[in-house]
């Protein structure tokens, strides 16, 4: 909780210039930045308030969805085109956090959540969390097994979205698969995101089985919870049979987790739930599992077969 | 001198008198306040379960600019070590005083505490200091020192084994094993940490040698006696406010460290200190419910008639101190006739800081056993669960053998099972779909002792027309303060709005602790006997008085109605309040009195009794369970005021929902710390958890237990409505989950058995 300067920017090169000195952090909405400053797992010398940056628009065009960085998650799921063209994208955010936050909270730093264990949350990165029931079954590393908390990452995995990254060299986009980082021996290194870059835009491209698509997301409770397993799907149907999809799953990795083996296990298949039954089965391959978190990979076929079954067959 | 005319305000659906100041934010609770000159205090805790400090280094913490102390066990100033004792009036959540020595007996212990001249510093300098440690072996998991359990001296207030047998029995085993039906299962419940919305906060102020605590307790009287002890002090010295609360539930019962340590944070930097415990610290200050692992065996008759039950539990304690959760000995021993009964208990001593009382400690995780494996014996026997529960129905409290004061708990299973539609349930499990999920149906029984103490309570007519009624009883959010002056006003003949009530002060007349569900027992009858007497008071200064159209009457020939006295015979000898006080010249009229159990509480036995029903979901793909209605009807005696008793119902059936498909601290055995200490890890329900919970009260007023025939309501609504949750689970799936809490891995996990 040490103290730290506080300074708004007025645009974007403001915002990179002051950004790149080591111990300064960008501020957006603050619903995760403030918990870990009053953990100890941060301590910037400044925060720059980037609200009032012009990076909050929501643009449809034919070559698909721009979301600015700072449209703050509940305008996004309500967004009628949103909803209606990418609604994979509008489930995911509603079913995150909670209705105050997401009135707070902006896509790019709900993209940025750290995973909920002390090795993240605390003051000592060293941290190694117990085994737990939450824990990952993929990507796990020696120096962390929490799995990636963004309900949003895993639907724009699914999307196969791009995050547009602006620092005082330029611009570059990035994959959102490829931006998260398995944890490996260095947890402190989430992303490909540098000291001092900030992500301005989401791109998710034009693409015909957005359209159908949707997040089931498992938990104990109903809502205000992380997923324990969470899938998001999407299927292209063309004369009865699967002709694309997409399968990418929650709560199961230290990062976003696409499942390429389900998903080439559906095409040509009829949508009906044998088939997503028959796919789902391949859902698990891979899996490193200990006595708490083995439940994950039935969970994890059982959310599949749930998720895809609720795309419906119909063309 | 009461009313005629019966109840005018006892009985009514009355909204609570302090809801206004609640929502409005006018309402200062404890950690709203900010004397002259505050200074604020954070805490340092151990990061090892067991072991001894080698160091503490505060330098760092010293050098943060606004840091004012550091208080370690190495410069703590004297205190006296206080000892929990319900007799005297003392609770003490932790016996071994803060920062007493270098040992560590658990993770969280405090081991510093900061003081600075802001929050952020304080917090700041906390998060500085350098504590190293001797870490020496620890015991963290209940399952790996089971070997080592005991049995305690005590349980529950006596033996910790109970055994009840007809003539001619060897042993209540062998009764179970000549049963011609037995059941044997094992339930486990976890540990739960109480998480009141309200965290715990102290504002600490010395004048002298006297000191103010501004403090969110259940115990006004017990609180006051434990900080006076701590510091030397007689108990008239220190004073303790607290006027509202935001929840307790047992964790503000007993005094926790940080309130001493902010206490003697204030006297070692002479100003008045504030701390408030961060969430994450709810985890280690404040207390648990212990896990418990229980073992029971039903043995019946093929008419379901019990023959035997034996109920064995075994509980984590702290290493330094016992806890028992009474999880038999108030649950399989009182709640059915069985000729053979067989209660044992037994701690296993972890590396944790002490268990405290948690709503319904004992009923809570003794009645998810209980009442699970009756609807197991249920299913078994292929009766309806109701029946099961009729045909060991007790007439009289089976643990004493005296009647119960009061029961009705057939009428409360027959009014229940017409309104939920119990006998279209279909007892094969997995009988309903609807969509993707699975519907079910569970009952169970709900029983709460029924508890009374001796309280006291003050009344005072103003001269104004208006009266005070005061008692240093607690509203925890429980309707304390309305009915309080429902009750008061009742008994004057004033109208509700002219009644203030006053509580959570240690100055006024002493009172029960708010605990054991039984503060309206316990206090409102000591408020009825004070009005009575200030009316009395009031009325022979009255007929004393020439002036009065009352002179000379006979006190006793008075009522009071509508604001006047007035003689009973003859409606036109009156005069108001108003009027006498004005000729009298004074500014009020008081009585003080108090109230406690007479002789027939040692001949009868009392309790409340209810039935839950549940109906659930389950999905049939990822087995997530959500309640889809809930309804409890409960016999407590007299419902003083359906509103708050309805909210009281309601807040535990959602502890009980929370019980059982959410809540669990997961203690790490590697470390001995709870992982789960934030409410983003550690789940109570959401508002879409919570669905529409119907209240329902049978049964007569108790006048055998209390005048005013009312018995306490703030526990009986979760006892119970775990079982419930888990027998409609079975229900819904043919899944018997005999863990809580029921989360999909513990359904994955429990095969179908039916």
């Amino acid at each position: 909780m040490k103290p730290f300067r506080y300074r708004a920017v007025a645009d974007v090169p403001a915002a990179l210039s002051g950004g790149s000195r080591d111990g300064s952090k960008f501020i957006a909405g603050g619903t995760t930045l403030l918990d870990l400053w009053k953990l100890g797992a941060v301590a910037p010398d400044e925060l720059l308030d980037i609200n009032g940056l012009p990076l909050a628009a929501i643009e449809r065009s034919a070559s698909g969805l721009r979301l600015g960085a700072l449209a703050r998650m509940s305008d996004v799921a309500a967004h009628p085109e949103v909803a209606r063209d990418f609604p994979l994208i509008a489930t995911a955010l509603l079913e995150s956090a909670s209705p105050q936050i997401r009135n707070m909270a902006s896509l790019g730093g709900n993209l940025l959540q750290r995973p909920r264990s002390s090795t993240y949350r605390g003051p000592d990165p060293h941290a190694v969390e117990p085994p737990g029931r939450g824990d990952a079954i993929f990507g796990v590393g020696p120096a962390s097994a929490a799995p990636h908390p963004s309900d949003l990452a895993v639907a724009l995995v699914a999307l196969e979205a791009s995050l547009v990254l602006a620092s005082p060299k330029g611009e570059r986009t990035v994959a959102v698969e490829e931006f998260y980082r398995l944890p490996g021996t260095t947890p402190d290194r989430l992303t490909a995101l540098e000291q001092g870059e900030l992500i301005t835009a989401i791109v998710v491209p034009e693409r015909p089985w957005a359209r159908r698509s949707t997040y089931v997301k498992v938990r104990d409770r109903s809502s205000y919870q992380f997923a324990l397993v969470s899938a998001a799907v999407a299927l292209e149907v063309e004369a009865g049979s699967i002709k694309a999809a997409r399968v990418a799953a929650g709560g199961v990795a230290t990062r976003p987790w696409r499942l390429p083996r389900v998903e080439a296990a559906l095409l040509g298949k009829p949508p009906v739930e044998a088939s997503y039954q028959e796919a789902a089965k391949l859902a698990g391959d891979g899996a490193a599992t200990h006595a708490a978190n083995a439940y994950k990979v039935e969970l994890l076929e059982r959310t599949v077969v749930r998720a895809l079954a609720e795309l419906g067959g119909a063309e | 001198m009461t009313n005629e005319t019966g109840y005018r305000l006892i009985g009514r659906p009355t909204p609570r008198v302090d809801g206004r100041a609640k929502v409005t934010g006018a309402a200062a609770y404890a950690a709203d306040h900010h004397p002259e000159g505050l200074a604020y205090a954070s805490l340092v805790k151990s990061t090892i379960a067991r072991g001894r400090i080698t160091s503490i280094d505060t330098r760092k913490a010293e050098a943060v600019p606004g840091v004012l102390a550091v208080i370690t066990p190495q410069n703590r100033p004297k205190i006296f070590t206080v000892k929990s004792d319900f007799r005297s009036a003392r609770g003490v959540g932790e016996e071994r005083p803060p920062l007493e020595d270098l040992e560590v007996y658990f993770f969280g212990q405090d081991v510093a505490v900061v003081v600075a001249a802001s929050h952020e510093a304080a917090r700041q300098g906390a998060q500085a200091v350098a504590v190293s440690y001797q870490a020496a072996p620890a015991e963290t998991s209940l399952e790996a020192a089971l070997p080592k359990a005991y049995e305690p001296a005590e349980v529950g207030y006596g033996p910790p084994v109970i055994e009840r047998k007809e003539e001619g029995v060897a042993s209540v085993e062998a009764a179970w094993q000549a049963s011609e039906v037995r059941l044997e299962a094992e339930y486990r419940t976890p540990f739960e940490h109480h998480n009141p919305m309200e965290p715990h906060a102290t504002v600490a102020l010395w004048q002298g040698d006297r000191l103010t605590v501004y403090e969110p307790s259940q115990w006004m009287v017990g609180c006051r006696n434990t900080l006076a002890d701590f510091f030397g002090l007689p108990a008239e010295k220190v004073q303790v406010l607290s006027p509202f609360v935001g929840g307790g539930f047992g964790c503000k019962a007993a005094v926790w460290h940080h309130t001493v340590l902010a206490a003697l944070a204030a006297r070692v930097v002479g100003r008045p200190v504030k701390l408030v415990l961060a969430r994450e610290q709810m985890w280690s200050s404040v207390g648990h419910r212990p896990a418990t692992i229980q073992k029971i065996w039903l043995g019946a008759r093929k008419d379901g008639a019990l023959q035997a039950i034996r109920h064995h539990t075994v509980n984590s304690t702290a290493s330094l101190q016992e806890f028992a959760e009474p999880t038999g000995h108030r649950s399989s021993n009182v709640a059915y006739r069985c000729p053979n009964v067989e209660i044992r208990h037994q701690l296993v001593r972890l590396n944790v800081g002490p268990p405290t009382w948690m709503r319904a400690p004992g009923e809570a995780p003794g009645s998810f056993a209980l009442e699970s494996a009756l609807d197991e014996l249920a299913h078994r026997l292929q009766m309806d669960p109701i029946a099961v529960r009729l045909a060991n129905y007790a007439e009289q409290d089976p643990s004493s053998g005296r009647p119960w004061t009061a029961k009705a708990l057939k009428e409360a299973y027959a009014v229940g099972a017409a309104k939920f539609e119990w006998e279209a349930r279909k007892t094969q499990p997995g009988a309903y779909k609807s969509g993707d999920w699975w519907l079910g149906l569970g009952m169970a029984t709900a029983l709460y002792p029924g508890y009374r103490s001796p309280s006291s309570a003050r009344v005072r007519l103003l001269a104004d027309g208006t009266a005070v009624v005061s008692s240093a009883t607690h509203d925890l959010g429980t309707g304390m303060y309305t009915l309080m002056a429902q009750v008061a006003a009742e008994e004057l003949g004033l109208p509700l709005a002219r009644v203030r009530a006053e509580l959570g002060d240690s100055s006024l007349p002493p009172a029960a602790i708010a605990g054991g569900s039984m503060s309206t027992a316990s206090v409102l009858p000591a408020v009825v006997a004070a009005a009575r007497s200030a009316l009395a008071n009031l009325a022979s200064l009255a007929v004393a008085d020439p002036a009065s159209p009352l002179a000379g009457l006979p006190p006793a020939e008075l009522l009071a109605r509508d604001g006047k006295l007035a003689s009973r015979s003859d409606a036109s000898k009156a005069e108001s309040f108003t009027a006498i006080f004005a000729r009298l010249g004074r500014a009020a009229v008081e009585a003080t009195e108090s109230a406690a159990p007479g002789p027939e509480s040692r001949e009868l036995a009392t309790a409340s009794f209810g039935a839950h029903f549940v109906a659930v979901r389950v999905h049939r793909h990822t087995l997530e369970v959500r309640v889809n209605a809930a309804l409890s009807v409960i016999n407590a005696g007299r419902i003083l005021n359906p509103t708050t008793a309805r909210s009281q119902i309601q807040g535990g059936v959602i502890w009980g929902i929370g019980m059982a498909l959410m809540e669990e601290s997961h203690l790490d055995p590697a470390t001995g710390r709870f992982t789960t200490a934030d409410l983003g890890a550690y789940h109570v329900p959401v508002n879409l958890d919570v669905p529409r919970i119907e209240v329902e009260f049978v049964g007569e007023p108790d006048t055998q237990f209390n005048p005013l025939g009312a018995r306490g309501i703030g526990e009986i609504g979760i006892t119970g409505l775990a079982a419930a949750i888990a027998n409609a689970v079975f229900n819904a799936t043919g899944r018997r989950v005999r863990e809580l809490p029921l989360t999909p891995d513990r359904l994955l996990a429990s095969p179908v058995l039916a």
